[in-house]
């Protein structure tokens, strides 16, 4: 029973250099203290001192963004695909 | 606190393949009345070779939670991850890498504005070596164009023309 983690490009200096990490399924702030555990420096650019997700930084379980679902309490079941997305925006 | 950067006109203009640049002007055309974006892929000898458009969800995230996302599509764009993270995935599969964002500006000018360098400047914004080409749509044609690179001192805005062919 697992769950996949893929880090984006900009964060695999946190991660060792792996594009993936696996952890067990639970809550999303679970596994997310789950990879943490491994990688803190990875955890802290992606959630901020309060422990919310920061700003610029989304996360999707699948293809959901877990700010429209229950956000760091969004279950993550096994075989479940977590992938943690820097925003990319602006405008005039 | 920052302020919005506008081209040096006393830089010389930054050459893209004609092809490249129409290809962006098209979808900017196109995305009227809300903003275009994008991705231009390339690599080191040939930085501006193929343009992916993405889709801008800031209209879908401002109907969902307008207080979090209080800006819409003709205001703003937020890149739909799914079609970035498939456009970084193709380009290294063909040798190559992102090397430019680009968007609109709906009846506004071609310069890198406040919200563009607050996501742009962000450490952990995906592609921190890229250039940002800022596309300025005024009554639903082009009307200008401006690349911004960032540098030790902050964004340089740089005038964009065709490449001679």
């Amino acid at each position: 029973m697992s769950v996949t983690v893929r880090v984006p490009s900009a964060l695999r200096v946190y991660a060792g250099g792996r594009t993936e990490l696996v952890a067990a399924p639970g809550l999303l702030r679970e596994v997310l203290d789950a990879i943490g555990r491994e990688s803190p420096e990875l955890l802290t650019r992606v959630l901020g001192e309060e422990g919310a997700l920061r700003r610029h930084v989304n996360v999707f379980v699948n293809d959901e963004d877990v700010r429209f679902r229950e956000l760091l309490d969004t279950p993550v079941r096994d075989g479940d695909r977590v992938t943690i997305v820097p925003a990319i925006a602006g405008g005039a | 606190m920052r302020r919005r950067i506008e081209v040096d006109a006393d830089k010389p203009a930054v050459l893209m393949p004609a092809a490249v640049l129409n290809e962006v002007f098209a979808h900017a055309r196109e995305a009227d009345p809300e903003e275009c974006c994008g991705l231009i892929t390339g690599t080191d000898a040939e930085p501006y070779r193929a343009v992916v458009r993405c889709r801008n969800d800031m209209t879908r995230h401002h109907q969902r939670d307008p207080v979090t996302y209080p800006r819409d599509g003709r205001q703003g764009f937020y890149m739909n991850e799914q079609d970035y993270l498939r456009a970084e995935d193709e380009a290294e599969a063909r040798g190559e890498r992102i090397t430019c964002v680009y968007h609109s500006h709906v009846d506004a000018g071609a310069y890198f504005s406040e919200m563009d360098q607050d996501f742009a400047g962000e450490p952990l914004f995906p592609f921190p070596d890229a250039h940002h080409l800022v596309v300025s749509v005024v009554g639903g044609q082009v009307v200008g164009q401006g690349l911004f690179r960032g540098h030790a001192e902050g964004f340089v805005g740089r005038a964009v023309a065709h490449e001679p062919t």
